[in-house]
């Protein structure tokens, strides 16, 4: 059994991994994707496909979601509510099906199980980018979903951390709001984060960050997926009290980043000194990176990391705009 | 007479281990519902919590058939069947435990406490009323028995 597969073992029934296990052949697979009375879709990188002819019953999807929630479906609410559940292995499980008034799955019918790997060294290239003369500087990675943006941040954490091939090593913290860097397991991380990483799991990253700010003294903070105005604060705050942020958002490209209203202040508020796209060709990862002032961050009218100079401009282009 | 006694202690003692029962079930339940509630512990965290309980062989077969990848509807009806100690219950008293057993898998962490709490104050019921039972047929059975065997060895006098 391939190894990824093995991961998924008293984690998901034996009857799927027993249904999956023919046709998991290499390592490539990165999403499966379970229906209710519908047959079993695993993903490859490169839009391969296949159908898995097992067509699971109202029975077995409501066993799915009690053991990808540890037979403990309360003990997942706050998840539930999201939408989500992130596995002991790293892997996020989105669901879909009957919610209640708050949002919450009370019934499952749809999973969808995006595997997550470790990859040694994938970000190794991207430290030409991210290293300033000082240190690392704060970055932006951004991606459409599924292109490797959580498995980069897991690298990056271990290399800064580890100090490999760096002139010396950083204090890492990892705010894992939803447990995909480092896939904690009461606390303690799975995957392998660095030597020098310290991981607060569970929290919402707004609040994490700032307690991380103010409890850890890392030099470097790492998150994912930030979009919120609660974000876009947080993180210039911590930027602001000398802390390099590197971070990760959905954006399929420079224009789109630039389209979510709380990305953009983030962006033009000079958060962030580099950005970086991963984007897909055929099974590799390609990067481009872009300096703050290439995606439209101006110094000279708005103050570094200032959301009162951020809002000054945002009136002066109003006034702009009216006449 | 000696036979009749002994019946009637059976009947006691009978009663004895079903109040144990009932009280290790709720001692049980008390400390998960309190685990629960100042913890987000998972049935793994509860039911390996409670491997140094009475009920240990109940939770550990439990555990078991959870492993086993059984629903934990399933799972727990499956170690329920195989308790020994559950055949002192009757179908309604069983009810509340195979109730208990499904609400276990809660969607919501106030809707599992509160099924909880549910259980717990069934349980109660039933403790007050095995007790009562332990107290007026307790004494019945011991003094029938005695009685009856009195009785038996003067007919066969």
């Amino acid at each position: 059994m391939r190894e990824w597969l093995s991961s998924f073992s008293g984690v998901l029934p034996a009857q799927v991994i027993r249904a999956v296990q023919p046709y998991a052949l290499d390592d490539a697979t990165e999403e499966i994707r379970i229906r209710i009375n519908r047959p079993i879709q695993l993903l490859s990188a490169g839009n391969r496909e296949q159908m898995i002819p097992i067509y699971p019953d109202e029975r077995l999807c409501g066993l799915i979601l009690e053991m990808i929630c540890a037979h403990s479906v309360y003990a997942r609410e706050r998840e539930l509510s999201e939408c989500y559940v992130t596995l002991p292995n790293g892997s996020r499980v989105g669901i879909c099906g009957q919610a209640d008034e708050t949002g919450r799955i009370t019934m499952a019918t749809s999973f969808n199980i995006r595997i997550a790997r470790e990859v040694k060294g994938c970000a190794a290239g991207l430290l030409g980018q991210i290293l300033g003369d000082s240190g690392p500087i704060s970055t932006l990675i951004f991606s459409e979903p599924g292109v490797g943006k959580t498995t980069v941040l897991r690298d990056l954490a271990r290399i800064l951390s580890d100090g490999e091939g760096l002139k010396r090593a950083y204090k890492v913290a990892v705010a894992d709001e939803r447990g995909e860097i480092a896939a904690c397991e009461r606390g303690v991380a799975t995957l392998d984060v660095g030597k020098r990483t310290d991981v607060l799991d569970g929290c919402d990253k707004s609040i994490a960050i700032k307690r991380l700010v103010r409890a850890m003294s890392p030099e470097v903070i790492i998150t994912d997926e930030i979009g919120s105005q609660a974000d876009a604060e947080t993180l210039a705050d911590a930027v602001r009290c000398g802390v390099c942020v590197i971070a990760s958002a959905h954006a399929r490209d420079r224009e789109t980043l630039l389209h979510r209203p709380h990305l953009q202040e983030i962006v033009y508020g000079g958060v962030f000194a580099r950005f970086i796209r991963l984007t897909r060709r055929e099974r590799k990862v390609v990067t481009e990176a872009y300096g703050a002032e290439e995606m439209g961050y101006d110094k000279q009218n708005r103050s570094l990391y200032s959301y009162g100079g951020m809002y000054r401009v945002r009136a002066n282009q109003g006034l702009q705009a009216k006449a | 007479m000696g036979v009749c006694t002994a019946f009637g202690q059976i009947k006691v003692y009978r009663l004895r281990r079903k109040l144990a029962l009932i009280k290790a079930l709720e001692q049980d339940i008390s400390t998960m519902l309190a685990t629960i509630k100042y913890r987000n512990a998972t049935i793994g965290e509860l039911v390996s919590g409670a491997r140094e309980s009475k009920l240990s062989p109940l939770w550990s077969s439990f555990d078991i058939a959870l492993q086993a990848n059984e629903s934990v509807k399933e799972a727990w009806q499956m170690a329920l069947n195989g308790y020994d100690e559950m055949a002192l219950f009757d179908q309604e008293e069983l009810g509340i435990l195979l109730d208990f057993g499904e609400n276990l898998c809660c969607g919501s962490k106030t809707a599992q406490t509160q099924s909880m709490q549910l259980t717990l104050d069934m349980l109660k019921k039933l403790e007050t009323a095995a007790e009562q039972d332990c107290m007026r047929k307790g004494k019945a059975y011991g003094s029938l028995g005695m009685l009856f065997g009195l009785a038996a060895a003067i007919v066969v006098w």
